[in-house]
């Protein structure tokens, strides 16, 4: 065993299913659970204070009883930036996903897809192909199209090859049709998807930072 | 210059060049005033013991009828029909025109010694007198304020603008109408008598103030607004000026009244000179909009008055023109002119037009109703006026008012229509379909010959290049909109037209607010319902999946396939075809991964802008492929399926067609396709679609749905 997946998930049996498919897609790491998000962050601590067998992975559903997922995304993306967040949810629609997504979630599973399913997207996530829906590659579009450019630096901007990526997608395209259209390797174009995922996570940060220190915040 | 160049130069709004200008025009049109005045007053008029008058002056033989048969002696002098003419260059010849003057001198000389007066009724003494202000007619006054004011208008042009070459030709006309009037004032509106020299004077003033007028008019639309023949018409203008002045004065036009038929000559030079202008800015809207302006009521001014020369002229009666009267057109026509050339940017344009044409319509309905008043109705000459000046106020100005507002409600919608039309572009359900209403709205308010997307960012609306184009803030478009040559391509945008589109914008913003707020609401709704579906109808579908056989789990799964749609809000909309198609595309190759069936659905070449499908479609459509695939998964032997899309908007056809061996074992048909395709089928045709199902090598499903409820094709 070299790490460990976290699955934060309320309902047991669902649970076990995460867990099953995790065990297939990622048979190097060890399978730990917490029902809620009180009982995560409570096992984020306690395993911050022991021999820090690295954590690889976090599967969290975002309806969990005590709270929206979505914030403890936030805190993890933002702590351990190495650890990989999988948001875990019956519903791939930009309304209930965006948000996990902007808070540092690098993709999601659907949970209908059953352990088969969900083993094979954890399997290409770990290869570097993580899903993106045309719902959320249309609101990824929206997002980027609407920020203010900054000049600073490039992270708040898509490529043009990213921008055509995301527009292919949109349109309902798989990543390896995508690469045949453009001409790239289905490879390429997973990386363009990543890449878009971590801008989204740092122009969101910037956002919310812009906005704490409006409102007096920091 | 041209008038290009008339545009360039900076109109000097500074105060003190008004308040400088407004002074010179002030003295110059007091002083015009007070000659005229002080000439018209001192001359002789005959007085009778009790301060009336002995004898019937002008006026009263001319316009209230006084017969000319029993006229009066004056001592030993009898007065004749043609001592009483109004305009002497009326009288035939230069030979009579000799007796009448000399006639006039002996008749000053007989009302300033006074004496006595011989009707039919006796002999009574007269005095000598003179006019006060109170008596002097209504005819005076007309011509004295047409003269001062095309005077003091075309001087206040001027002095605001000297450096402008059209200016200057107005002014020069100004002044010449100043000096054809003023004289006119005083000699038309004599008692009876005007002593020889200065009558001599006046006339030749009058005739060379009028000549001067119609060549300063033709110089003037030599060089505006575009400049015809160089230099060399002004000029032209200006010799031949000189030229028939010098003709006249010495009295080589053949008669008094030849300078008649050169006035009538200039008018339609002047007339055949807007007409060029016209042909020449046709392609200019800017410029065409000055000349329609101009241009308009010069027509209508000269037009009118060339007009009531000619009728009279070609009756042989030009000696019964009111002509005092007939001026008045002139001034009012002066003013609209003026006020043209005035314009440094002509924004209000079509309006202006329009208010000038009204009034040069108020003059020609003046004469007309005097003419038809006095001929119509015998009603003597001064009443006919009153009741021309009746009619004007009582039913002309009225009728014109209704007209104008009638005009206004042409030009644009009122705030209800506008109302509508920016609340059915707000609840448009597709930006593109948004963006066409909205240029379809401007196209309609404006017809403007060429819309395009502005390239900097439009803040505010405003006007560009003179009134050529307005700038349009954006609401559809990224950066707003250029709207060029309004009112196909005859008119200029004007402040109102800015207005307009503020209006319609602050009217679409707040729409677009409310509409967002609603939405808003209603997102938070959804996703309150969607929420709960997750947590509980999801969850305990999720539950019974997870515990689920096989064949459970795959109706299972499509339960939550369906929850999701409805979670999704996809299924609760119109939405576009192509997110729509994208998703359920995306959902089925997710579906098929790691089952070994092939998904052949190709995307078409290019985007369906704007394809709005319903609701209801979106359903059927969605549990058409589901189940389609569900069948193909469940009755094995299949290794490809093939979804084909085909949209005619506003019907969307195709086939789901999958390579399976159909098995041999009993009732293979509703083994193979299923008992939801039957269901599917009859809910296709609650649509207005079909659904055929064939059974060959593998399943081919054919099927045709209209888009949208009521638009079956």
């Amino acid at each position: 065993m070299s790490g460990i997946c976290l699955v934060v998930e309320d309902q047991p049996a669902v649970a076990q299913w995460i867990g099953e498919a995790a065990s297939t897609a990622l048979p190097d790491q060890r399978i730990e659970y917490a029902d809620s998000l009180a009982a995560a962050r409570a096992w984020v601590a306690a395993w911050e204070r022991s021999d820090r067998e690295p954590l690889e992975t976090v599967i969290v559903d975002l309806g969990l009883p005590d709270g929206n997922g979505a914030d403890l995304i936030r805190d993890l993306a933002r702590d351990l930036p190495l650890t990989e967040i999988i948001v875990a949810t019956i519903y791939d629609d930009d309304h209930h996903l965006f948000e996990a997504l902007a808070a540092g979630a690098r993709g999601y599973l659907l949970k209908d897809q059953g352990p088969q399913g969900m083993a094979r997207i954890l399997a290409r996530m770990r290869n570097g192909e993580p899903p993106l829906s045309p719902a959320i590659a249309r609101r990824l579009l929206t997002h980027f199209q609407q920020r203010p450019p900054e000049p600073e630096d490039g992270d708040g901007k898509l490529t043009k090859r990213e921008t055509e990526t995301l527009a292919l997608l949109a349109r309902g395209l798989t990543t390896a049709e995508v690469g045949k259209v453009l001409g790239l390797s289905q490879a390429t174009i997973a990386t363009y998807v990543k890449v878009v995922y971590r801008k989204l996570n740092v122009s969101s940060r910037a956002e919310a930072t812009l906005q704490a220190v409006r409102r007096g915040l920091l | 210059m041209t008038n290009g160049a008339m545009r360039s130069t900076t109109f000097d709004d500074s105060r003190r060049t008004r308040l400088l200008a407004l002074t010179g025009v002030v003295v110059t049109v007091v002083l015009a005033t007070w000659v005229t005045l002080v000439i018209a007053l001192g001359l002789p008029r005959a007085l009778t013991v009790d301060g009336r008058d002995a004898l019937p002056s002008v006026a009263d033989v001319k316009h209230r009828g006084h017969p000319t048969a029993t006229l009066p002696r004056v001592g030993d002098y009898a007065l004749v029909a043609d001592d009483y003419v109004e305009e002497p260059d009326t009288l035939g010849s230069y030979d009579a025109l000799d007796a009448f003057v000399a006639r006039q001198g002996e008749i000053a000389g007989l009302l300033r010694r006074g004496g006595v007066v011989t009707t039919g009724d006796g002999t009574r003494p007269f005095v000598a007198g003179t006019r006060s202000i109170l008596d002097l007619p209504a005819a005076f006054w007309v011509t004295l304020l047409s003269g001062v004011g095309g005077l003091g208008i075309a001087v206040w042009v001027w002095a605001l603008r000297p450096s402008d070459v059209a200016t200057r030709h107005l002014a020069a006309s100004g002044i010449a109408l100043a000096v054809a009037l003023l004289p006119a004032a005083i000699y038309l509106t004599r008692p009876l008598a005007v002593d020889p020299g200065l009558l001599t004077v006046l006339m030749m003033l009058n005739h060379a103030g009028s000549l001067a007028f119609g060549f300063a008019m033709i110089a003037l639309f030599c060089v505006f607004p575009r400049r015809l023949l160089g230099i060399w018409g002004p000029r032209a203008s200006a010799v031949l000026c000189v030229v028939f002045v010098a003709a006249d004065w010495g009295r080589g036009l053949g008669a008094p009244h030849g300078a008649y038929a050169v006035y009538v000559a200039m008018s339609v030079v002047i007339i055949a000179l807007i007409g060029v202008q016209a042909w020449l800015v046709r392609g200019d809207p800017r410029d065409r909009a000055a000349l329609l302006w101009v241009g308009l009521s010069v027509v209508t001014g000269i037009g009118s008055w060339a007009a009531l020369v000619l009728a009279y002229g070609l009756q042989g009666d030009l000696a019964e023109m009111p002509e005092a009267y007939s001026f008045a057109c002139f001034f009012l026509i002066y003013l609209g002119l003026a006020l043209g050339v005035a314009r440094f940017r002509l924004f209000d344009i079509a309006d202006r037009a329009f208010w000038v044409f009204f009034y040069g319509t108020g003059a020609i309905l003046f004469l007309s109703a005097d003419g038809l008043l006095a001929w119509g109705f015998a009603v003597s000459g001064e009443r006919a006026v009153m009741m021309a000046v009746l009619a004007v106020a009582f039913l002309y100005l009225p009728l014109r008012d209704r007209l104008w507002r009638g005009f206004k409600g042409l030009r644009g919608s009122d705030q209800s229509d506008l109302f509508a039309e920016v609340i059915e572009l707000v609840f448009t359900p597709t930006r593109e379909k948004q963006a066409e209403a909205w240029r379809g709205f401007l196209e309609r308010q404006f017809r403007p010959v060429e819309i395009r997307p502005a390239v900097d960012m439009v803040g505010a609306a405003r006007i560009d290049r003179d009134g050529l184009d307005l700038l349009v803030p954006s609401v559809t478009e990224p950066k707003g909109l250029v709207l060029s040559y309004p009112r196909r391509g005859i008119g200029l945008f004007s402040p109102r037209d800015v207005r307009l589109v503020d209006r319609a914008v602050a009217l679409i913003d707040r729409a677009v607010s409310g509409r967002d707020a609603y939405e808003r609401g209603m997102l938070e709704e959804r996703r309150r319902v969607a929420r709960d579906l997750h947590d509980d109808g999801g969850a305990r579908l999720l539950d019974a999946l997870v515990a689920a056989d096989d064949r459970t789990r795959t109706h299972l799964q499509d339960a939550l396939r369906d929850v999701r749609s409805i979670a999704h809000g996809l299924n609760q909309d119109d939405m576009e075809l192509d997110i729509f198609l994208a998703t359920l595309r995306h959902e089925s190759i997710n579906r098929l991964e790691g089952t070994g069936l092939t998904l052949d659905w190709p995307l078409p070449d290019h985007p369906l802008v704007g394809v709005i499908v319903s609701a209801r479609s979106q359903r059927a459509l969605a549990s058409l492929v589901r189940e389609a695939l569900s069948n193909t998964l469940k009755h094995a032997g299949a290794s490809r399926v093939e979804v084909r899309f085909d949209v005619a908007d506003p019907t969307i056809s195709g086939r789901i067609a999958d390579d399976g061996v159909a098995r041999s074992d009993a009732s293979p048909d509703r083994a193979r396709t299923g008992m939801g395709l039957v269901g599917l089928e009859s809910r296709l045709r609650e649509l207005g679609g079909r659904l055929t199902v064939e059974t060959g090598s593998g399943v081919t499903l054919a099927f045709e749905l209209p888009l949208r409820e009521g638009t079956a094709g």
